[in-house]
């Protein structure tokens, strides 16, 4: 059977590259997609559908039906198919006993190699076809080989289909609507096992995992749990699914079950013999999780500070894992104090006596000011309408309580305690 | 009182955010009585700053903060001027040894060069600040009590940040422990808390950074502004002694800028001689060479000159000068005085200039005036390139690297890279910014509604981005702001004991030159005299030509001696057949020159002095042409002035006749009329402007010229005093220009050829310099490795192209070429293949070869053609193999060059004319075959479009088209926005005027195509106003223009 391959370009939109495979998937099983090119083994269709052009012709019908606009090439080459759905518009369709010319861009050619062809004359493959091979050879090398190749219809091109999925999903059906979770805990914790057990047989591991169920009021309700570690820990990922979902219950019923868990790359880990055992990331993530059920998903994180004059230069990064720091990271020899934000900031009346804080009062507290040290000025952002300026004191108030005291547009407020 | 002794001007280089002028300016109207302004190893802000301060009551207090090993700074200000030479051999020090950008200062340095000075400890970036953070306050600080005993003082600065305030108590512990006075300062980085945003913006562009990625980089806060005493108790509230304490400094503090150990330079006489006999003997015996005899005429203007000159102490300098002229003299180099030294008969007497002030009629106060306190600014031309750089060298060598150096220009932000720098930061991608910038430079750097209209096209819009708001705002804030130092053009300054103790000295960006910290008019405000060794591309022509008559002619030409009326030289003047002569070519001259049509040498002093923003916008140009015309009568305003306005028709045109009509109509004395002048250049002379007019007027009304007179008097003197050109100035120029076309008119291929070599010069593109020798009737022949040197030769009348021009060969390279062609024995051994070029030129690489074939310098005596060069030369250079490699040397001929059975010979086929000249114009810039639009012509007949030399027939307000390679896009300032354009094609020139509506509407054509065809309405003097524009032919190639210069 004489080979015969197709391929479709499109703008390297995510979506439409996504609508070029499914229409690759109508004429074929091998398919291979690069980054704009969908490049597929069209081999036998002749006696389906008949000629190439006809094959041509109904990929093209099958472009329209998706809206895609875009390229096709027919060849009985695959780079060949390529290259020429890559470097002329509408379709091209090679026979088996025929070659057309290629823009000589189109071949790969070196930059410099082709701006001498340029200078030669030479537009297009075949007027390198008419010089003589061997003079070819030996003034760009053997490595010419390959453009000739192109040039003779053989580029020597294999298809390699790497339209593989890279997650892995169970499905299952109830019989009928069950409302209340933990009844599905079983089935779950059975159906989470047959992904794991999968992805490890491929030698995988996950850090994301996505449960959508059906609901009978037709509604579809999904959670996506994304680590910042990968996992096979069946035990761990139900865990995390329950509180997830115990949090957020779905709205209805559920009629079926959906578990995708995609592929990862395995955790490696290489801990000294005597190195200090620190908890697995797997039960921090368990009692974040817990206190996220408590606190808020938003409001638990790791502190990253950020490179930004801000008037709180930091954000929580709530998917990210705490990890210990190495003493000698810490340089500087003064003692530091930790210093706890509120939330949200206390408002607060202040008492002013001889241009000097006499005296804070907020609803939970009411004290003399004993020493202060400010006013801290801080402003920025003044290229954008959110400029900001920041006045604050560091106030000791009767009872040794030390506080950060904040003059801003809206009055004055208490941000937060040193420890 | 309180002075703030420690700030920042931009001149400390993108780490300030204003200027000096706005500290001092900010200082007064704060109340502050001292000022010190401390830039980052530098005084280049300096003269600025001292005038300023001076200007507005402020005391100016001059320092500088020296970079330290660790990156640290340490502000040191001087007590005297002991304290000044000293701060300046420590910054010339410490900036001489390192590479530019890399230097620093070590602890041994400042042990130095302490004394007279008095050291604070510094900021946030201070010396002290970091040795605290380090752990080493006490032991650092301890260190400069010691190096500066009773002189240092602990500095403290609260700009409201927690941080800083941590090291300010550490520091206080530290003063009090070693029992050291305490001062307040502000360390101001800029004058008002809005040039923060600047401030900011400048830190962006030190750390190649946008604002929305500098982060910390940024400032914390807008508090580093000047504040005045009661803002600075405030701060320092619980210890106002801090200060108090400033103003004691500021009173300890005695050094001046009004001295800074400047005198002028002397000369080493021989013994039993003063400078000033040396120099009446030099000038005696000079003017008996030149005048054939010391005549009385002669002998009273040098006798007043030599008094006036030892009565200012100055026979030192002018030696100076008359030794580095004696220098060019001794070897071969072309050199000529120009500018105000010409008016000298001294200057003329001693050979350092070329113009004879008695003929000329010339007012030596214009050069030199007791009463102006001013010092003479002598300028030489010099050929560009080695000549003039063999010249700097000699007198970095006679007077030493710290005696010796360049004085500095100070590069500023305008419009192109203001854009560009401003742009970046605010994140603008260079799709927008380039058309911006692009556009800028041709609109001026102040059309904001055009640059708006630039932003709109991109899809932004000021009224909703906010971002370009701002981009806006603080591109306006750059603009004159400093960037960073340059060379100055040729101004040198010279001071054999110790220049380095007046100014710091810092290395240039080029090799073997050196800068001072002050541009040229830092040295005129402090009365130092500089020399300018200006080079000039038409003095290397000149010399080149000269040699190669010499060479290919046989003749001896000299300069001095060339007929001045030559008749050939005048017709071509007079018909605007001018490109290529000096001064005469723009296209301005061309369409002025049949209109003026000189007549003899005193007309090209006129022609090159008229055709300048000051005549023109005075409308002194276009009186001037209807009175030489004869249309218009000549009218000397009074009678008295005839004799100084006879020889320009009545109009003023040269500085020289405003100083004589004050003179002759006021009674003002030689200095009285050179201070008139200098008060009409100042930008803001109102004040003394109104003082000088109203002595000029009592001074007529003296001597009863009626008011209405003197009305037109100072409306002339008003009209042009800004840019009047001087006429010694002119007249140097108009020789050069006479020089060029005399040349031009009887030895075109040397002068060609001596153009070509010398190359970037003039007004026009080489491709254009040889298109119109073309028309002359000169011929050129090929490029070719067997013929051609690395410069244009002669051969047999003809101009050979040199290997100068192919792109990418470099100059070891073409060198290596023409030397291999000569055999050992001295014979010429030409190459008979490409492969036979390779190896006897080993140095050849890949590109360069390429570059020789599509030039069609490889055809070896026409065997090859061009491609089939290229294709031999892909083989010629691939990579040997190990057997080969062992063969370099031997004779291995491939033997392809010669196999002429070849089965590439069918396919590789020659290039067409039209595809040679595209290879020509892409190899080399330049063509000697057929002009683009001469293959074009057919289809343009058809289509009645016309050429440049069809244009002279047609008459006023007929419609015309006319197709041809764009070579000038001119825009001039005195224009009113209308845009000039040349085209050339392969009979000549056309010239169109574009109205600003037109060419707004064609804009995008217009810039973006080298070839154009044009519609158009015949205006006077075959200019066309054009109406119409389209692009026109399939052209690979752009021709290089001269675009809105």
């Amino acid at each position: 059977m004489n080979k015969l391959y197709a391929c479709i370009t499109v703008s390297g939109d995510e979506k439409q590259v996504f609508s070029a495979v499914e229409v690759a998937k109508r004429f074929a099983y091998r398919i291979e997609v690069s980054e704009c090119t969908v490049l597929f083994d069209i081999s036998g269709l002749e006696k389906r559908i008949g000629s190439p052009k006809r094959i041509a012709a109904a990929i093209s019908q099958a472009m329209k039906d998706f809206g895609l606009k875009g390229t096709i090439a027919i060849a009985p080459d695959a780079g060949i198919a390529e290259l020429h759905a890559r470097s002329q518009d509408g379709i091209t369709v090679i026979e088996s006993e025929s070659n057309k010319p290629l823009a000589l861009e189109a071949t790969g050619i070196g930059g410099d190699t082709l701006s001498v062809f340029r200078s030669l004359g030479f537009e297009t493959t075949e007027d390198v076809a008419r010089l003589p091979e061997d003079q070819l050879i030996e003034r760009y090398g053997p490595q010419f080989r390959k453009i000739l190749d192109i040039v003779n219809g053989n580029s020597g091109r294999i298809l390699t289909s790497n339209l593989e999925e890279n997650f892995v999903s169970w499905d299952y059906k109830l019989d009928f609507p069950i409302e209340d979770f933990g009844q599905l805990i079983f089935i779950l914790g059975h159906g989470l096992g047959s992904v794991l057990r999968e992805i490890e047989k491929k030698a995988y591991s996950t850090e994301k995992v996505e449960a959508v169920f059906q609901l009978e009021n037709g509604e579809v309700a999904s959670y996506c749990l994304k680590l910042s570690f990968p996992t096979l820990n069946q035990k761990f990922w139900l865990r995390l699914i329950n509180l997830r979902i115990s949090k957020q219950p779905p709205a209805a019923g559920i009629v079926s079950i959906r578990l995708i868990c995609h592929f990862a790359a395995q955790r490696s880990i290489a801990r000294g013999l005597f190195s200090a055992s620190q908890p697995e990331p797997e039960d921090l993530l368990v009692t974040i999780a817990k206190i996220k059920n408590l606190v808020g998903e938003d409001n638990v994180g790791v502190p990253v500070l950020l490179n930004q004059r801000l008037p709180e230069a930091f954000v929580l990064d709530s998917e990210k894992v705490p990890v210990g720091k190495k003493s000698d990271e810490f340089s500087d020899s003064r003692p530091t104090l930790a210093f706890s934000y509120f939330r949200p900031p206390l408002r607060a009346d202040v008492h002013i006596s001889s241009n000097k804080l006499a005296r804070i009062k907020t609803r939970y507290f009411s004290a003399a000011v004993i020493a202060y040290s400010g006013v801290w000025v801080n402003s920025s952002s003044w290229w954008t309408r959110e400029y900001w300026q920041k006045m604050e004191w560091d106030v000791e108030l009767e009872g040794h309580r030390l506080l950060r005291l904040a003059l801003t547009r809206d009055g004055w407020f208490v941000t937060g305690g040193y420890d | 009182m309180f002075c703030e002794l420690h700030t920042r001007s931009a001149f400390s280089f993108l780490a300030s955010g204003s200027l000096p002028e706005t500290m001092a300016e900010n200082a007064a109207h704060l109340g502050i009585p001292a000022i010190g302004l401390l830039d980052r190893d530098s005084v280049s802000g300096a003269v600025r700053f001292h005038f300023a301060s001076r200007e507005n009551g402020v005391k100016p207090i001059i320092g500088s903060e020296i970079t330290m090993e660790d990156g640290s700074l340490l502000p040191l200000i001087p007590i005297d001027l002991s304290g000044y030479r000293n701060l300046c051999r420590l910054i010339t020090k410490v900036k001489l040894r390192s590479p530019k950008g890399e230097h620093f200062a070590t602890r041994r340095d400042i042990e130095d060069y302490s004394k007279g000075i008095i050291c604070l400890t510094g900021g946030s970036d201070g010396f002290i600040h970091k040795s605290i953070s380090r752990g080493d306050g006490l032991k650092d600080l301890a260190w400069l009590n010691y190096v500066f005993e009773n002189r240092l003082y602990v500095e403290l600065q609260r700009h409201y940040l927690k941080a800083e305030e941590d090291v300010n108590q550490d520091l206080l512990g530290l003063a009090h422990k070693m029992h050291l006075p305490v001062i307040a300062s502000n360390g101001a980085y800029y004058a008002d808390r809005k040039d923060r945003e600047l401030y900011d913006v400048f830190t962006c562009i030190k750390n190649r950074t946008t604002i929305y990625h500098a982060g910390k980089l940024l400032s914390a806060n807008a508090e580093r502004y000047l504040k005045d005493q009661r803002a600075m108790l405030r701060l320092f509230e619980e210890m106002p002694e801090t200060v108090e304490r400033t103003q004691e400094i500021a009173d300890r503090i005695v050094f001046s800028m009004d001295d800074v150990g400047y005198t002028f330079p002397d000369y080493p006489v021989p013994a039993g001689e003063t400078p000033d006999s040396l120099l009446r003997s030099l000038s005696e015996k000079g003017a008996i060479e030149r005048y054939g005899e010391l005549t009385p005429k002669v002998k009273a203007k040098l006798d007043h000159e030599l008094a006036l000159i030892a009565k200012l102490k100055l026979a030192g300098y002018f030696l100076l000068v008359w030794d580095i002229s004696h220098f060019c003299k001794s070897n071969g180099i072309l050199s000529q005085g120009r500018g105000s030294a010409a008016n000298s008969v001294v200057c003329y007497a001693l050979g350092i200039t070329a113009v004879d002030p008695i003929e000329g009629e010339l007012l030596f106060e214009r050069f030199l005036s007791e009463e102006r306190g001013e010092y003479p600014d002598i300028d030489i031309d010099l050929p560009s390139g080695g000549d003039r750089e063999k010249v700097i060298q000699y007198v970095y060598e006679k007077y030493g690297r710290r005696g010796a150096a360049m004085t500095a220009n100070v590069i500023t932000y305008r419009g192109r890279s203001a854009i560009r720098e401003v742009g970046k930061v605010f994140g603008f991608s260079e799709d927008i910014l380039g058309p911006l910038s692009k556009s800028i430079s041709h609109y001026g750097i102040s059309d904001f509604g055009e640059m708006l209209k630039r932003f709109e096209e991109s899809g932004l819009d000021i009224r909703t981005d906010f971002r370009v708001r701002k981009f806006i705002e603080l591109y306006t804030q750059i603009l004159d702001f400093p960037r960073h130092l340059g060379q100055h053009s040729g101004g040198m300054i010279l001071l054999p004991d110790g220049l380095d103790a007046v100014v710091p000295i810092e290395p240039a960006s080029m090799e073997g030159r050196t800068i001072i910290q002050w541009d040229k008019d830092d040295c005129e405000r402090l009365g130092i005299i500089k020399v300018d060794l200006l080079g000039l591309g038409m003095m290397a022509v000149l010399r080149d030509t000269l040699r190669l008559i010499e060479k290919h002619r046989r003749e001896k030409v000299d300069l001095a001696k060339i007929p001045k009326d030559d008749p050939q030289v005048y017709d071509a003047l007079q018909t605007g057949d001018t490109i290529g002569m000096f001064q005469v070519e723009s296209r301005a001259q061309i369409n002025f020159l049949p209109k003026s049509r000189p007549r003899c040498f005193y007309d090209i002093v006129v022609q090159v002095a008229i055709i300048r923003p000051g005549p023109i916008v005075g409308k002194m140009l276009s009186h001037y042409i209807r009175r030489r015309q004869g249309i218009e009568e000549i009218d000397y305003i009074h009678p008295w002035l005839e004799g100084v306005l006879r020889r320009t028709l009545g109009v003023p045109l040269f500085q020289e006749q405003l100083l004589r009509m004050s003179m002759i109509m006021a009674g003002f004395t030689g200095g009285q009329a050179e201070e008139l002048r200098r008060a009409m250049g100042f930008k803001r002379a109102d004040k003394r402007l109104a003082k000088i007019e109203k002595n000029l007027r009592d001074g007529m009304t003296l001597r009863g010229i009626e008011k209405q007179i003197q009305d037109r008097i100072v409306e002339n003197i008003v009209a042009f005093a800004n840019y009047g050109f001087p006429e010694s100035h002119a007249a140097s120029f108009a020789l050069l220009a006479y020089a060029s076309a005399y040349l031009k008119v009887h030895y075109l291929a040397e002068f060609t050829a001596s153009m070509l070599n010398n190359y970037p010069l003039g007004f026009y593109s080489p491709a254009t310099l040889i298109k119109d020798a073309q028309r002359h009737g000169l011929r050129f022949r090929h490029l070719d490795v067997n013929y051609s040197d690395y410069l244009f030769t002669i051969e047999d009348g003809a101009v050979r192209i040199g290997l100068k021009y192919v792109k990418g060969l470099r100059r070891e390279v073409a060198e290596a070429i023409v030397a291999a062609r000569t055999s050992v024995d001295g014979g010429y051994r030409p190459y008979n293949s490409v492969d036979e070029l390779v190896r006897r030129v080993p140095l050849i690489n890949k590109k360069e070869i390429r570059a020789l074939s599509l030039a069609g310098a490889l055809t070896f005596g026409r065997r090859l053609h061009r491609r089939k060069a290229l294709w031999f030369s892909e083989l010629a250079i691939r990579p040997k193999g190990e057997l080969f490699s062992r063969y370099e040397t031997a004779d291995i001929g491939y033997g392809y060059d010669n196999n002429d059975n070849d089965l590439s010979a069918e396919v590789i086929r020659p290039m067409t004319e039209w595809q040679a000249m595209e290879a020509d114009i892409g190899s080399m810039g330049i063509t000697i075959g057929k002009h683009p639009l001469a293959f074009l012509r057919h289809e343009l007949d058809k289509r009645g479009v016309f050429s440049a030399a069809q244009i002279g027939g047609l008459s006023k307000a007929e419609i015309v088209a006319v197709a041809g390679a764009v070579i000038v896009r001119q825009r001039p300032s005195t224009g009113n926005s209308v845009v000039f354009i040349t085209m050339e094609d392969e009979t000549g020139h056309s010239n169109f005027i574009v109205m600003p509506d037109v060419f707004e509407r064609f804009r995008r054509v217009i810039i973006n195509n080298s070839f154009l065809l044009i519609k158009g309405m015949v205006e006077d003097g075959r200019m066309i106003k054009a109406l119409y524009f389209e692009p026109i032919g399939d052209f690979m190639t752009s021709i290089p223009s001269h675009d809105f210069h």
